[in-house]
Protein backbone atom coordinates (compact mmCIF):
# COMPACT_ATOMS: atom_id res chain seq x y z
CA UNK A 1 0.00 0.00 0.00
CA UNK A 2 1.17 3.49 -0.78
CA UNK A 3 0.94 6.63 1.34
CA UNK A 4 -2.47 7.58 -0.02
CA UNK A 5 -3.87 4.04 0.36
CA UNK A 6 -2.82 3.95 4.01
CA UNK A 7 -4.35 7.36 4.67
CA UNK A 8 -7.59 6.49 2.91
CA UNK A 9 -8.01 3.17 4.76
CA UNK A 10 -7.58 4.86 8.15
CA UNK A 11 -9.99 7.70 7.32
CA UNK A 12 -12.65 5.33 5.98
CA UNK A 13 -12.24 3.06 9.01
CA UNK A 14 -12.63 5.91 11.50
CA UNK A 15 -15.68 7.33 9.72
CA UNK A 16 -17.36 3.89 9.60
CA UNK A 17 -16.55 3.15 13.23
CA UNK A 18 -17.78 6.52 14.46
CA UNK A 19 -20.89 6.39 12.26
CA UNK A 20 -20.42 10.04 11.36
CA UNK A 21 -21.72 11.63 8.20
CA UNK A 22 -18.62 12.61 6.21
CA UNK A 23 -20.08 16.08 5.60
CA UNK A 24 -20.16 16.68 9.37
CA UNK A 25 -16.35 16.76 9.48
CA UNK A 26 -15.60 20.47 9.94
CA UNK A 27 -11.82 20.21 9.61
CA UNK A 28 -9.00 17.73 9.18
CA UNK A 29 -5.61 17.64 10.94
CA UNK A 30 -2.96 15.50 9.29
CA UNK A 31 0.20 14.34 11.08
CA UNK A 32 3.17 13.18 9.06
CA UNK A 33 6.80 13.46 9.97
CA UNK A 34 8.38 13.24 6.55
CA UNK A 35 6.14 12.24 3.64
CA UNK A 36 8.05 14.78 1.57
CA UNK A 37 11.26 12.82 2.13
CA UNK A 38 9.97 9.25 2.37
CA UNK A 39 7.49 9.47 -0.52
CA UNK A 40 8.31 12.74 -2.31
CA UNK A 41 4.79 13.89 -1.47
CA UNK A 42 4.29 17.18 0.35
CA UNK A 43 1.06 19.17 0.71
CA UNK A 44 -0.69 16.15 2.20
CA UNK A 45 -3.27 18.28 3.99
CA UNK A 46 -4.79 18.92 0.55
CA UNK A 47 -4.36 15.28 -0.42
CA UNK A 48 -6.41 14.15 2.59
CA UNK A 49 -9.01 16.91 2.25
CA UNK A 50 -9.67 15.67 -1.27
CA UNK A 51 -10.95 12.36 0.21
CA UNK A 52 -14.06 14.33 1.21
CA UNK A 53 -16.51 15.69 -1.35
CA UNK A 54 -16.91 18.93 0.66
CA UNK A 55 -13.10 19.49 0.90
CA UNK A 56 -12.94 20.47 4.59
CA UNK A 57 -10.13 22.79 5.70
CA UNK A 58 -7.08 20.61 6.39
CA UNK A 59 -3.77 21.35 8.08
CA UNK A 60 -0.61 19.26 8.20
CA UNK A 61 1.30 19.22 11.49
CA UNK A 62 4.93 18.14 11.91
CA UNK A 63 6.78 17.66 15.17
CA UNK A 64 8.96 14.64 14.40
CA UNK A 65 7.61 11.45 16.03
CA UNK A 66 5.26 13.61 18.14
CA UNK A 67 3.45 14.82 15.01
CA UNK A 68 0.42 12.69 15.89
CA UNK A 69 0.16 14.00 19.43
CA UNK A 70 0.58 17.58 18.23
CA UNK A 71 -2.11 17.15 15.56
CA UNK A 72 -4.48 15.98 18.31
CA UNK A 73 -3.58 19.02 20.42
CA UNK A 74 -4.25 21.36 17.46
CA UNK A 75 -7.56 19.60 16.77
CA UNK A 76 -8.61 19.86 20.41
CA UNK A 77 -7.79 23.56 20.48
CA UNK A 78 -9.99 24.11 17.43
CA UNK A 79 -12.83 22.33 19.24
CA UNK A 80 -12.33 24.18 22.53
CA UNK A 81 -12.29 27.51 20.69
CA UNK A 82 -15.65 26.47 19.15
CA UNK A 83 -14.24 27.01 15.67
CA UNK A 84 -15.23 23.40 14.94
CA UNK A 85 -17.62 20.82 16.39
CA UNK A 86 -16.33 17.63 14.76
CA UNK A 87 -12.86 17.08 13.34
CA UNK A 88 -10.83 14.20 11.99
CA UNK A 89 -7.21 13.65 12.98
CA UNK A 90 -5.11 11.42 10.76
CA UNK A 91 -1.55 10.27 11.29
CA UNK A 92 0.22 8.57 8.41
CA UNK A 93 3.73 7.48 7.50
CA UNK A 94 4.92 5.24 4.68
CA UNK A 95 8.55 4.60 5.58
CA UNK A 96 9.51 1.62 3.41
CA UNK A 97 9.61 3.53 0.14
CA UNK A 98 13.30 4.12 1.03
CA UNK A 99 15.95 1.64 2.24
CA UNK A 100 17.23 1.36 5.82
CA UNK A 101 20.13 3.79 5.39
CA UNK A 102 17.78 6.26 3.67
CA UNK A 103 15.27 5.95 6.51
CA UNK A 104 18.03 6.52 9.10
CA UNK A 105 19.08 9.69 7.23
CA UNK A 106 15.53 11.05 7.03
CA UNK A 107 14.79 10.29 10.68
CA UNK A 108 18.06 11.88 11.83
CA UNK A 109 16.94 15.28 10.52
CA UNK A 110 14.68 15.44 13.59
CA UNK A 111 17.83 15.95 15.68
CA UNK A 112 19.68 19.28 15.52
CA UNK A 113 21.48 19.13 12.18
CA UNK A 114 23.68 22.02 13.36
CA UNK A 115 24.64 20.69 16.80
CA UNK A 116 24.29 16.92 16.49
CA UNK A 117 25.93 16.11 13.15
CA UNK A 118 26.82 12.44 12.83
CA UNK A 119 24.14 11.39 15.32
CA UNK A 120 21.46 8.80 14.70
CA UNK A 121 18.36 8.22 16.82
CA UNK A 122 19.64 4.91 18.17
CA UNK A 123 22.85 6.83 18.98
CA UNK A 124 21.08 9.63 20.86
CA UNK A 125 18.95 7.21 22.88
CA UNK A 126 22.09 5.14 23.52
CA UNK A 127 23.55 8.22 25.24
CA UNK A 128 20.39 8.52 27.36
CA UNK A 129 20.63 4.78 28.14
CA UNK A 130 24.23 5.11 29.23
CA UNK A 131 23.45 8.13 31.45
CA UNK A 132 20.67 6.10 33.10
CA UNK A 133 22.97 3.10 33.51
CA UNK A 134 25.69 5.23 35.11
CA UNK A 135 23.31 6.84 37.61
CA UNK A 136 20.92 3.98 38.40
CA UNK A 137 22.84 0.83 37.39
CA UNK A 138 20.17 0.10 34.75
CA UNK A 139 21.11 -3.37 33.56
CA UNK A 140 21.07 -5.08 30.20
CA UNK A 141 18.36 -7.35 31.61
CA UNK A 142 16.08 -4.37 32.33
CA UNK A 143 16.33 -3.06 28.76
CA UNK A 144 15.72 -6.54 27.35
CA UNK A 145 12.72 -7.04 29.65
CA UNK A 146 10.96 -4.05 28.05
CA UNK A 147 11.35 -5.56 24.58
CA UNK A 148 10.28 -9.05 25.69
CA UNK A 149 7.16 -7.68 27.42
CA UNK A 150 6.08 -5.50 24.51
CA UNK A 151 6.52 -8.29 21.97
CA UNK A 152 4.46 -10.56 24.24
CA UNK A 153 1.73 -7.91 24.54
CA UNK A 154 1.56 -7.54 20.76
CA UNK A 155 0.55 -11.18 20.34
CA UNK A 156 -3.04 -10.24 21.22
CA UNK A 157 -3.13 -7.11 19.04
CA UNK A 158 -4.29 -8.11 15.55
CA UNK A 159 -3.03 -4.81 14.10
CA UNK A 160 0.52 -5.22 15.44
CA UNK A 161 3.42 -5.29 13.00
CA UNK A 162 5.08 -8.21 14.81
CA UNK A 163 3.47 -11.27 16.33
CA UNK A 164 6.68 -12.85 17.51
CA UNK A 165 7.97 -13.52 21.01
CA UNK A 166 11.60 -13.06 21.99
CA UNK A 167 13.53 -14.26 25.04
CA UNK A 168 15.70 -12.05 27.23
CA UNK A 169 18.72 -13.86 25.81
CA UNK A 170 17.70 -13.19 22.21
CA UNK A 171 17.29 -9.46 22.88
CA UNK A 172 20.54 -9.29 24.85
CA UNK A 173 22.45 -11.07 22.09
CA UNK A 174 20.96 -9.20 19.12
CA UNK A 175 23.34 -7.09 17.02
CA UNK A 176 24.69 -3.86 18.49
CA UNK A 177 23.33 -0.79 16.70
CA UNK A 178 24.69 1.96 18.95
CA UNK A 179 26.21 0.68 22.20
CA UNK A 180 24.56 -0.21 24.55
CA UNK A 181 21.44 -0.40 22.35
CA UNK A 182 20.91 -3.49 20.24
CA UNK A 183 18.64 -4.26 17.33
CA UNK A 184 15.85 -5.65 19.53
CA UNK A 185 15.97 -2.52 21.71
CA UNK A 186 14.85 -0.47 18.69
CA UNK A 187 11.36 0.10 17.32
CA UNK A 188 11.07 -0.89 13.67
CA UNK A 189 10.66 1.00 10.41
CA UNK A 190 6.89 0.84 9.80
CA UNK A 191 4.18 1.75 7.36
CA UNK A 192 0.92 2.75 8.96
CA UNK A 193 -1.91 5.17 9.44
CA UNK A 194 -4.43 5.87 12.17
CA UNK A 195 -7.40 8.20 12.31
CA UNK A 196 -9.70 9.37 15.09
CA UNK A 197 -12.75 11.60 15.06
CA UNK A 198 -13.06 14.13 17.86
CA UNK A 199 -16.29 15.94 18.62
CA UNK A 200 -17.72 18.23 21.27
CA UNK A 201 -21.10 16.55 20.79
CA UNK A 202 -22.18 14.10 23.46
CA UNK A 203 -21.83 10.60 21.99
CA UNK A 204 -22.78 7.51 24.03
CA UNK A 205 -20.36 4.61 24.57
CA UNK A 206 -17.33 6.42 23.19
CA UNK A 207 -14.14 7.31 25.07
CA UNK A 208 -13.48 10.89 26.09
CA UNK A 209 -10.28 12.90 26.17
CA UNK A 210 -10.29 14.45 29.64
CA UNK A 211 -6.77 15.88 29.80
CA UNK A 212 -3.95 16.93 27.53
CA UNK A 213 -0.50 18.46 27.91
CA UNK A 214 2.33 19.47 25.63
CA UNK A 215 5.93 20.07 26.76
CA UNK A 216 9.20 21.07 25.13
CA UNK A 217 12.92 20.92 25.92
CA UNK A 218 16.10 21.81 24.01
CA UNK A 219 16.39 20.11 20.62
CA UNK A 220 19.94 18.88 21.25
CA UNK A 221 20.98 16.67 24.16
CA UNK A 222 24.01 18.73 25.17
CA UNK A 223 21.85 21.65 26.34
CA UNK A 224 19.57 19.53 28.54
CA UNK A 225 19.78 19.98 32.31
CA UNK A 226 19.65 16.22 32.83
CA UNK A 227 20.20 13.18 30.62
CA UNK A 228 18.38 10.82 32.98
CA UNK A 229 14.95 12.33 32.41
CA UNK A 230 12.93 13.90 29.60
CA UNK A 231 11.82 17.26 30.98
CA UNK A 232 9.36 17.67 28.10
CA UNK A 233 7.53 14.52 29.26
CA UNK A 234 7.36 15.83 32.84
CA UNK A 235 5.98 19.19 31.62
CA UNK A 236 3.38 17.56 29.36
CA UNK A 237 2.33 15.11 32.11
CA UNK A 238 2.00 17.87 34.69
CA UNK A 239 -0.42 19.77 32.43
CA UNK A 240 -2.36 16.65 31.45
CA UNK A 241 -2.84 15.50 35.04
CA UNK A 242 -3.77 19.03 36.17
CA UNK A 243 -6.34 19.45 33.39
CA UNK A 244 -7.94 16.09 34.17
CA UNK A 245 -7.67 16.51 37.95
CA UNK A 246 -6.07 13.07 38.21
CA UNK A 247 -2.86 11.61 39.61
CA UNK A 248 -0.63 8.97 37.97
CA UNK A 249 -1.74 6.21 40.36
CA UNK A 250 -5.27 6.32 38.88
CA UNK A 251 -4.13 5.30 35.38
CA UNK A 252 -4.84 1.68 34.47
CA UNK A 253 -3.37 1.52 30.95
CA UNK A 254 -0.61 3.59 29.39
CA UNK A 255 0.71 3.66 25.88
CA UNK A 256 4.17 5.19 26.23
CA UNK A 257 6.69 6.18 23.57
CA UNK A 258 9.08 3.18 23.60
CA UNK A 259 10.96 4.05 20.41
CA UNK A 260 13.88 2.39 22.23
CA UNK A 261 13.69 0.22 25.35
CA UNK A 262 15.35 2.92 27.50
CA UNK A 263 12.63 5.34 26.39
CA UNK A 264 9.98 3.23 28.16
CA UNK A 265 12.00 3.24 31.39
CA UNK A 266 12.39 7.03 31.16
CA UNK A 267 8.69 7.43 30.34
CA UNK A 268 7.27 5.41 33.23
CA UNK A 269 9.49 7.38 35.62
CA UNK A 270 8.92 10.84 34.11
CA UNK A 271 5.14 10.30 33.90
CA UNK A 272 5.17 9.67 37.66
CA UNK A 273 4.21 5.98 37.62
CA UNK A 274 7.45 4.98 39.37
CA UNK A 275 10.16 6.99 41.17
CA UNK A 276 13.21 8.11 39.18
CA UNK A 277 15.55 5.15 38.97
CA UNK A 278 12.76 2.74 39.90
CA UNK A 279 11.32 2.09 36.44
CA UNK A 280 13.74 -0.70 35.64
CA UNK A 281 13.08 -2.60 38.87
CA UNK A 282 9.32 -2.24 38.38
CA UNK A 283 9.63 -3.62 34.86
CA UNK A 284 11.66 -6.62 36.04
CA UNK A 285 9.07 -7.28 38.76
CA UNK A 286 6.31 -7.43 36.13
CA UNK A 287 4.55 -4.29 37.37
CA UNK A 288 3.97 -3.07 33.80
CA UNK A 289 2.71 -6.38 32.42
CA UNK A 290 -0.83 -7.09 31.27
CA UNK A 291 -3.07 -7.97 34.25
CA UNK A 292 -1.04 -5.75 36.59
CA UNK A 293 -2.51 -2.60 38.17
CA UNK A 294 -0.92 -0.53 35.39
CA UNK A 295 -0.51 -2.06 31.94
CA UNK A 296 2.23 -0.33 29.95
CA UNK A 297 2.12 -0.70 26.19
CA UNK A 298 -0.57 -3.37 26.15
CA UNK A 299 -0.72 -2.87 22.38
CA UNK A 300 2.90 -3.97 22.00
CA UNK A 301 4.05 -0.35 21.98
CA UNK A 302 6.18 1.20 19.28
CA UNK A 303 8.50 -1.80 19.62
CA UNK A 304 6.05 -4.45 18.41
CA UNK A 305 2.83 -2.68 17.36
CA UNK A 306 5.09 -0.60 15.12
CA UNK A 307 6.27 2.99 14.78
CA UNK A 308 5.02 4.70 11.60
CA UNK A 309 6.53 7.86 13.01
CA UNK A 310 3.95 10.57 12.21
CA UNK A 311 1.05 8.21 12.91
CA UNK A 312 2.17 6.91 16.30
CA UNK A 313 0.59 9.59 18.52
CA UNK A 314 -2.81 9.12 16.87
CA UNK A 315 -2.47 5.33 16.95
CA UNK A 316 -1.86 5.37 20.73
CA UNK A 317 -5.05 7.36 21.40
CA UNK A 318 -7.06 5.28 18.94
CA UNK A 319 -5.90 2.03 20.59
CA UNK A 320 -6.69 3.27 24.10
CA UNK A 321 -10.12 4.58 23.07
CA UNK A 322 -10.90 1.12 21.73
CA UNK A 323 -9.75 -0.52 24.99
CA UNK A 324 -11.98 1.81 26.99
CA UNK A 325 -14.95 1.14 24.72
CA UNK A 326 -14.39 -2.62 25.15
CA UNK A 327 -14.38 -2.16 28.94
CA UNK A 328 -10.74 -3.22 29.29
CA UNK A 329 -9.86 -0.13 31.31
CA UNK A 330 -11.44 3.04 32.68
CA UNK A 331 -8.61 5.56 32.72
CA UNK A 332 -5.78 5.53 30.21
CA UNK A 333 -2.80 7.67 29.23
CA UNK A 334 -1.02 8.17 25.90
CA UNK A 335 2.54 9.53 25.80
CA UNK A 336 4.06 10.61 22.49
CA UNK A 337 7.62 11.94 22.09
CA UNK A 338 9.37 13.79 19.28
CA UNK A 339 13.09 13.42 18.60
CA UNK A 340 15.28 12.55 21.55
CA UNK A 341 12.74 14.17 23.87
CA UNK A 342 12.51 17.79 22.73
CA UNK A 343 8.73 17.48 22.26
CA UNK A 344 6.26 15.47 24.33
CA UNK A 345 2.50 15.20 24.32
CA UNK A 346 0.38 13.46 26.95
CA UNK A 347 -3.32 12.63 26.68
CA UNK A 348 -5.61 11.19 29.33
CA UNK A 349 -8.72 9.29 28.29
CA UNK A 350 -11.72 8.02 30.25
CA UNK A 351 -15.06 6.25 29.73
CA UNK B 1 24.41 16.68 2.48
CA UNK B 2 26.17 20.04 2.53
CA UNK B 3 26.34 22.84 -0.01
CA UNK B 4 29.07 25.50 -0.33
CA UNK B 5 27.00 28.32 1.22
CA UNK B 6 26.06 26.22 4.24
CA UNK B 7 29.63 25.01 4.61
CA UNK B 8 30.89 28.61 4.55
CA UNK B 9 28.45 29.56 7.34
CA UNK B 10 29.36 26.50 9.44
CA UNK B 11 33.11 26.98 8.94
CA UNK B 12 32.95 30.21 10.95
CA UNK B 13 32.11 28.08 14.00
CA UNK B 14 35.08 25.77 13.51
CA UNK B 15 37.72 28.11 14.92
CA UNK B 16 35.65 28.54 18.10
CA UNK B 17 36.26 24.88 18.99
CA UNK B 18 39.56 23.93 17.38
CA UNK B 19 42.13 22.92 20.01
CA UNK B 20 39.76 23.07 22.98
CA UNK B 21 39.98 20.22 25.45
CA UNK B 22 37.27 18.41 27.38
CA UNK B 23 36.01 15.23 29.02
CA UNK B 24 33.60 12.61 27.68
CA UNK B 25 30.34 12.66 29.69
CA UNK B 26 28.47 9.90 27.82
CA UNK B 27 29.39 8.11 24.63
CA UNK B 28 28.05 5.52 22.20
CA UNK B 29 29.66 3.63 19.36
CA UNK B 30 27.50 4.02 16.25
CA UNK B 31 27.59 0.94 14.04
CA UNK B 32 24.86 1.87 11.58
CA UNK B 33 24.35 5.42 10.32
CA UNK B 34 22.63 7.50 7.66
CA UNK B 35 23.95 8.17 4.18
CA UNK B 36 26.34 10.99 5.16
CA UNK B 37 28.18 8.88 7.76
CA UNK B 38 27.59 5.23 6.83
CA UNK B 39 31.03 4.89 5.23
CA UNK B 40 32.64 6.08 8.50
CA UNK B 41 31.03 3.45 10.75
CA UNK B 42 31.75 2.36 13.39
CA UNK B 43 32.50 5.64 15.16
CA UNK B 44 32.12 7.18 18.59
CA UNK B 45 29.51 9.84 19.28
CA UNK B 46 29.71 11.64 22.59
CA UNK B 47 28.46 14.44 24.77
CA UNK B 48 31.65 16.22 25.81
CA UNK B 49 32.09 18.78 28.57
CA UNK B 50 34.70 21.32 27.52
CA UNK B 51 37.06 22.90 30.07
CA UNK B 52 34.85 25.98 30.52
CA UNK B 53 31.77 23.84 31.21
CA UNK B 54 30.17 24.14 27.76
CA UNK B 55 28.70 20.85 26.56
CA UNK B 56 28.82 19.81 22.92
CA UNK B 57 28.07 16.67 20.91
CA UNK B 58 30.94 15.38 18.78
CA UNK B 59 31.87 12.34 16.76
CA UNK B 60 35.18 10.66 17.53
CA UNK B 61 38.02 10.52 15.00
CA UNK B 62 38.19 7.45 12.75
CA UNK B 63 37.02 4.29 14.49
CA UNK B 64 38.48 5.33 17.87
CA UNK B 65 36.33 3.97 20.70
CA UNK B 66 35.96 6.69 23.32
CA UNK B 67 34.92 5.92 26.91
CA UNK B 68 33.27 7.91 29.68
CA UNK B 69 35.87 10.08 31.42
CA UNK B 70 38.31 10.13 28.48
CA UNK B 71 40.12 13.44 27.96
CA UNK B 72 39.74 14.70 24.41
CA UNK B 73 40.90 17.53 22.17
CA UNK B 74 38.78 19.13 19.41
CA UNK B 75 40.55 18.51 16.11
CA UNK B 76 39.74 19.18 12.46
CA UNK B 77 38.94 16.16 10.31
CA UNK B 78 37.86 15.68 6.72
CA UNK B 79 34.65 13.74 6.14
CA UNK B 80 34.17 11.72 2.96
CA UNK B 81 32.47 13.72 0.18
CA UNK B 82 29.11 12.27 -0.78
CA UNK B 83 27.64 14.82 -3.15
CA UNK B 84 28.09 15.49 -6.82
CA UNK B 85 29.74 18.85 -6.11
CA UNK B 86 32.78 17.05 -4.65
CA UNK B 87 32.91 19.49 -1.75
CA UNK B 88 35.45 18.36 0.83
CA UNK B 89 34.01 19.09 4.25
CA UNK B 90 36.05 19.50 7.44
CA UNK B 91 34.35 19.23 10.81
CA UNK B 92 35.37 19.28 14.46
CA UNK B 93 35.82 15.83 15.96
CA UNK B 94 36.94 14.54 19.38
CA UNK B 95 40.37 12.91 19.60
CA UNK B 96 41.50 11.11 22.74
CA UNK B 97 44.59 12.67 24.40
Amino acid sequence: MGLEDLAREAVEGAVANAKVDLKKIDAVFVASKASGSFNNQRHINALVSSFFSHNPPATRIEGACASGGLALIAAEQSLLSKENQTVLVLGVEKMTDVDGVGATSILSTAASTQLEGGSTFPGLYALLAQAHQLEFKTSREILSAVSVKNHRHALTNPLAQYHKEFTLKQVSNSALVADPLRLLDCSPVSDGASAVILTTKNIKNKAQIIGAGHGQDSLDLAHRKSLTELAATKRAAKKAFASSDLTPNKIEAAEVHDCFTIAEILAIEDLGFFPKGGGGKATLEGKTERRSKLVVNGSGGLKAFGHPVGATGVKQVSYLAEQIEKGECGLALAHNVGGSGATAVVHILSK
Amino acid sequence: MINPAKYWRNAKQTKLYLGRKGTVVVVTYIRSAGMDHQSSTPYSFAVVELADGEKVELTGVGHEKLEVGDKIECVLRKIPPNDGAGLIEYIIKAKKI
